[in-house]
């Protein structure tokens, strides 16, 4: 499935008064209520909210894992909320990269296996996929590390061969969900640099859900979330307030999160 | 697809656990072999046995040259049939004979053994065309000789000029005879006449083994023999004869692959179990995979081909132990004759284990690897 040629102010996402609702015994659980939201292309935002706010299952309904009980996703022009399930196994393969809090690498595989994984769903020769996996590596920094398995590799090495393995079928549209909720703050500096750095270089657009203020801080556009309804929208967003700090400045940010960690 | 080496290094990840497992496949695998191996040697003993120019002549109604009993006016009848070979001299190639079994002591096991003797004429020689003497010299009639046959030297250690007593009486061995590997060759032979009067079987035969001058010819005179009205007997080419005494074969054969399946089952639960366990360790692989976007068949596909390559490596392993059964030799009774034998693994036999060995991976993998298919992705993470 390639790309379709689009306006390029067209949004990349649009999620459509989705609402999404779970059946828990009799009573119904209504995660998501009406939300509506557009990210555009080339974007990089955070997602923001208390622990289950939702945040997770707006990032699924995005990413294609999981259907709105009411409303439309179209992504890069693609509705896939209308999508079969095999269709939309295929159009994950191709447009989406997923970065997963706990790495989620296969054990047994080494960083280069991990990474070329999604490759094999394409039709792809051997020379190309190899090609495209050193070439993706390299730029995550992980060149010299091609034959190690995930657990003769740090977290933070760990990490990036999970956004290298996000980022080898060069998905227009990157979620993460926070990504650097396993790492401690230096390391979590460096994956955000990364990601920064990959959203300009490859011109993708990334959703990055996070409960790290100090990533929080470093988005283009910040979104809140509360209660299954998106509460608030802020670009360059230069203060975060926090439930416990009240307002804060972007530059305090890491320093609330180390005083949040040295808390608990 | 999912590569194969993420099947095999999942594996080789647990070894140890994977090698117990295989340990059932190797088990089943083996004991398998050998037994058809067992089955297939006597087989081959009754395919190389029977003599397709050759038609054996018995009681009506006998299957066994043992119960049989011919009497001299019949042997003659059936030796006029005009599709019996002549000799120059005009007499027919035929071999009466008299058939029997009786203990000798064994000297090597020091107890006593069944042994099958003949008593021939001089024609025996000629109508059974591949029996010839190896070493010594053939019997002397009247002198208390006989040949014994290679398969009986070979695994009683008889040597020439000793002694056995059959029936009370003492027959020195006179020489060794080798049947291109036939079951004559688990026989002792002696005089015809001399062996009647031991026997206190003057006036009658066991069979009477009647030559023709092809394959062709000797179906038709065994067709000719049988329905003749004059004479009540049976004849059989040898070849349907042996045919006949391999079919007693037929119900070990069940029998082996009744308890091939029953160990079998024990390899598949085995199989079964390490693959569950393994499953259950490895949710968030297969929840990965899935959100890559491999399909839930292609899951089904990777812990299917874990499943079978257990039971190759088992299976592979229990085939090595199997083959090394091959050519190990064995005597074994079928209806009255004790034969020698050795065990036969050949190529088909060892393709059949492969197959049942990959059978049994496919059926302790499938439920386990449904399982997997099943695993939803989302539900997984949470
Ligand atoms: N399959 C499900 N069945 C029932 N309830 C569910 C299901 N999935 C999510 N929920 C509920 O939906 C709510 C939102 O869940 P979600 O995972 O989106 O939260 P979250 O904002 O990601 O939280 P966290 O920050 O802890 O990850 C939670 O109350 C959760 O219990
Ligand atoms: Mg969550």
């Amino acid at each position: 499935m390639s790309t379709p040629p689009l306006r390029s102010n067209e949004p990349i996402v649009l999620v459509d008064g989705c609402t999404k609702n779970y059946s828990r015994g009799s009573e119904t659980v209504s995660v998501l209520k009406s939300v509506h939201l557009e990210i555009a292309r080339g974007d990089f935002v955070g997602l923001i909210g208390p622990s289950g706010s939702g945040k997770t299952t707006l990032l699924n309904l995005i990413a294609g894992l999981d259907q709105p009980t009411t409303g439309r996703v179209v992504i890069n022009g693609v509705e896939i909320s209308s999508l079969t399930e095999a269709q939309l196994a295929l159009w994950r393969t191709n447009a989406i990269g997923f970065v997963f809090q706990f790495f989620n690498l296969i054990p047994v595989l080494t960083a280069f296996e991990n990474v070329e994984l999604p490759l094999l769903l394409l039709n792809m020769s051997r020379r190309r996929r190899r090609e495209q996996v050193l070439n993706i590596l390299e730029l995550v920094g992980l060149g010299h590390r091609l034959t190690h398995r995930p657990g003769q590799l740090s977290g933070g090495e760990q990490q990036r061969v999970g956004i290298a393995r996000a980022l080898v079928t060069d998905p227009a549209l990157v979620v993460a969900d926070e990504p650097t909720g396993d790492l401690d703050s230096r390391k979590s500096q460096e994956i955000l640099d990364l990601l920064q750095e990959l959203q300009v270089r490859l011109n993708k657009t990334i959703l990055i859900v996070t409960h790290d203020l100090a990533v929080a801080a470093r988005v283009r556009r910040l979104l809140r979330i509360s209660d299954g309804q998106l509460i608030d929208d802020t670009e360059n967003p230069e203060s975060v307030t926090h439930p416990l700090f009240g307002s804060l400045n972007v530059s305090n940010a890491a320093r609330v999160k180390r005083a949040e960690a040295a808390r608990s | 697809m999912i590569p194969v080496s993420y099947s095999y290094r999942s594996l080789m990840v647990r070894w140890k656990t994977t090698l117990m497992t295989a340990t059932g496949f190797t088990l089943v695998i083996a004991a398998l072999i050998v037994m058809l191996a067992f089955i297939n040697g006597l087989a081959e003993v009754c395919a190389i046995s029977g003599d397709p120019n050759n038609v054996i002549v018995l009681n009506e109604g006998c299957t066994d040259e043992i119960l049989s009993s011919i009497s001299r006016a019949t042997a003659s009848q059936i030796e006029t049939n005009p599709l019996v070979v002549r000799r120059p001299d005009g007499t027919s190639l035929s071999s009466r004979e008299l058939f029997g079994v009786r203990t000798v002591y064994d000297k090597k096991i020091r107890d006593y053994v069944l042994m099958p003797f003949r008593g021939v004429s001089p024609s025996a020689f000629e109508v059974h065309n591949t029996v010839h003497v190896v070493s010594g010299r053939t019997f002397r009639p009247s002198q208390s000789e006989v040949i014994v046959g290679m398969s009986i030297k070979n695994a009683q250690k008889v040597e020439l000029g000793d002694v056995l007593e059959i029936a009370r009486k003492k027959w020195k061995v006179a020489g060794f005879f080798a049947a291109g590997g036939a079951a004559l060759e688990s026989e002792v032979w002696g005089d015809l006449d001399e062996m009647a009067g031991q026997f206190k079987k003057e006036g009658s035969y066991n069979s009477i083994v009647v030559r023709a001058e092809s394959p062709a010819r000797a179906k038709d005179l065994a067709r000719s023999i049988d329905s003749s009205a004059q004479i009540s007997v049976g004849a059989q080419t040898e070849l349907d004869y042996y045919a006949k005494q391999a079919e007693s074969t037929n119900f070990l054969r069940s029998a082996v692959w009744v308890i091939a399946w029953f160990m079998g089952i024990g390899a598949i639960f085995g199989v079964m179990n390490t693959m569950f366990a393994a499953i259950s360790q490895r949710i968030k692989d297969i929840a990965v995979l899935r959100l890559l976007g491999f399909m839930s068949w292609e899951i089904l596909i990777a812990f299917l081909l874990e499943a079978i390559m257990v039971s190759l490596i088992g299976g592979g392993l229990g085939m090595l132990v199997g083959y090394s059964a091959n050519g190990f030799t064995q005597r074994f009774t079928i209806s009255g004759h004790e034969v020698q034998f050795r065990f036969l693994v050949d190529a088909s036999l060892l393709a059949l284990a492969a197959a049942f060995s990959l059978i049994m991976g496919i059926m302790g993998g499938l439920l386990p690897a449904m399982s997997a298919m099943r695993v939803r992705p989302l539900e997984a993470f949470r």
